[in-house]
């Protein structure tokens, strides 16, 4: 069986975030990527909220119909999110400030 | 992961207690596909970056070796294997070909393609070589 494809589309928001301002819209690009052909789309919940934001999370958890995968740290604040918002996986993942990474 | 095992076990089992599917990114480093075992993780996800990012092919080579041999444990130990970062459209297709890895989480190159083509057209490029 074909391997699947998880689509990360943390850098949506970070070419919106380069302006602070409302586009391109990460849940189109949403779903765009599912039309595609995306098995899932993953976005990771930085504590800094460089690129993705809550707002995000929450509209994605509405429209992907695939998978959503939620890369995030296990802080207390990370869980109650996930567990409030139920994305269909967590990716549990190291956070250190300074990275330079969509993961 | 080491050092705060207990945490991350805490974390998964609340997370799976809500009904979500949990993964642990990992180096493919043996002790820490067994950690992620331990902390009760139905998946990890194996990170490619050094693979990814290797200047020379002996050392691409050693990275894989390293790759295949943690996705082979994870199965062994009953873990789903998941796999991401550094995946591009030139250095996918031996990462896909490993037997047991289910998925690949690609972000950076995709988005990099859609600028100039389109996020469909990106994903549908990348769908191909994974076939």
């Amino acid at each position: 069986m074909a391997v699947k494809l998880g689509v990360n589309i943390d850098h949506v928001a970070t070419v919106r975030e380069a302006r602070k301002t409302v586009e391109p819209e990460p849940i189109a690009a949403a779903v765009l990527a599912e039309l595609g052909g995306a098995d899932g789309i993953t976005i990771h919940l930085r504590a800094d909220r460089r690129h993705i934001k809550d707002r995000d999370l929450r509209l994605l958890r509405q429209v992907v119909k695939t998978k959503l995968n939620l890369e995030m740290a296990a802080t207390e604040g990370m869980i109650k999110i996930a567990l409030e918002v139920k994305p269909d996986q967590v990716t549990l993942v190291p956070e250190k400030p300074n990275e330079v990474t969509t993961e | 992961m080491e050092g705060n095992l207990e945490h991350i076990a805490n974390t998964v089992e609340r997370l799976q207690g809500g009904g979500i599917t949990v993964s642990i990114f990992v180096d493919p480093d043996p002790a820490q596909v067994k950690a992620a075992k331990e902390a009760g993780s139905d998946s990890i996800e194996i990170h490619t970056g050094l693979y990814a990012e290797a200047k020379t092919e002996k050392d691409q080579r050693a990275e894989y070796k390293k790759i295949v041999e943690a996705a082979q444990l994870a199965q062994n130990l009953g873990l789903r294997v998941n796999a991401g970062h550094g995946l591009n459209y030139k250095n996918v297709k031996p990462i896909a070909s490993i037997p047991g890895i289910e998925e690949l989480n690609i972000g950076h190159s995709i988005v990099a393609r859609a600028v100039l083509v389109g996020m469909e057209r990106a994903v549908k490029e990348m769908k191909e070589l994974l076939k």
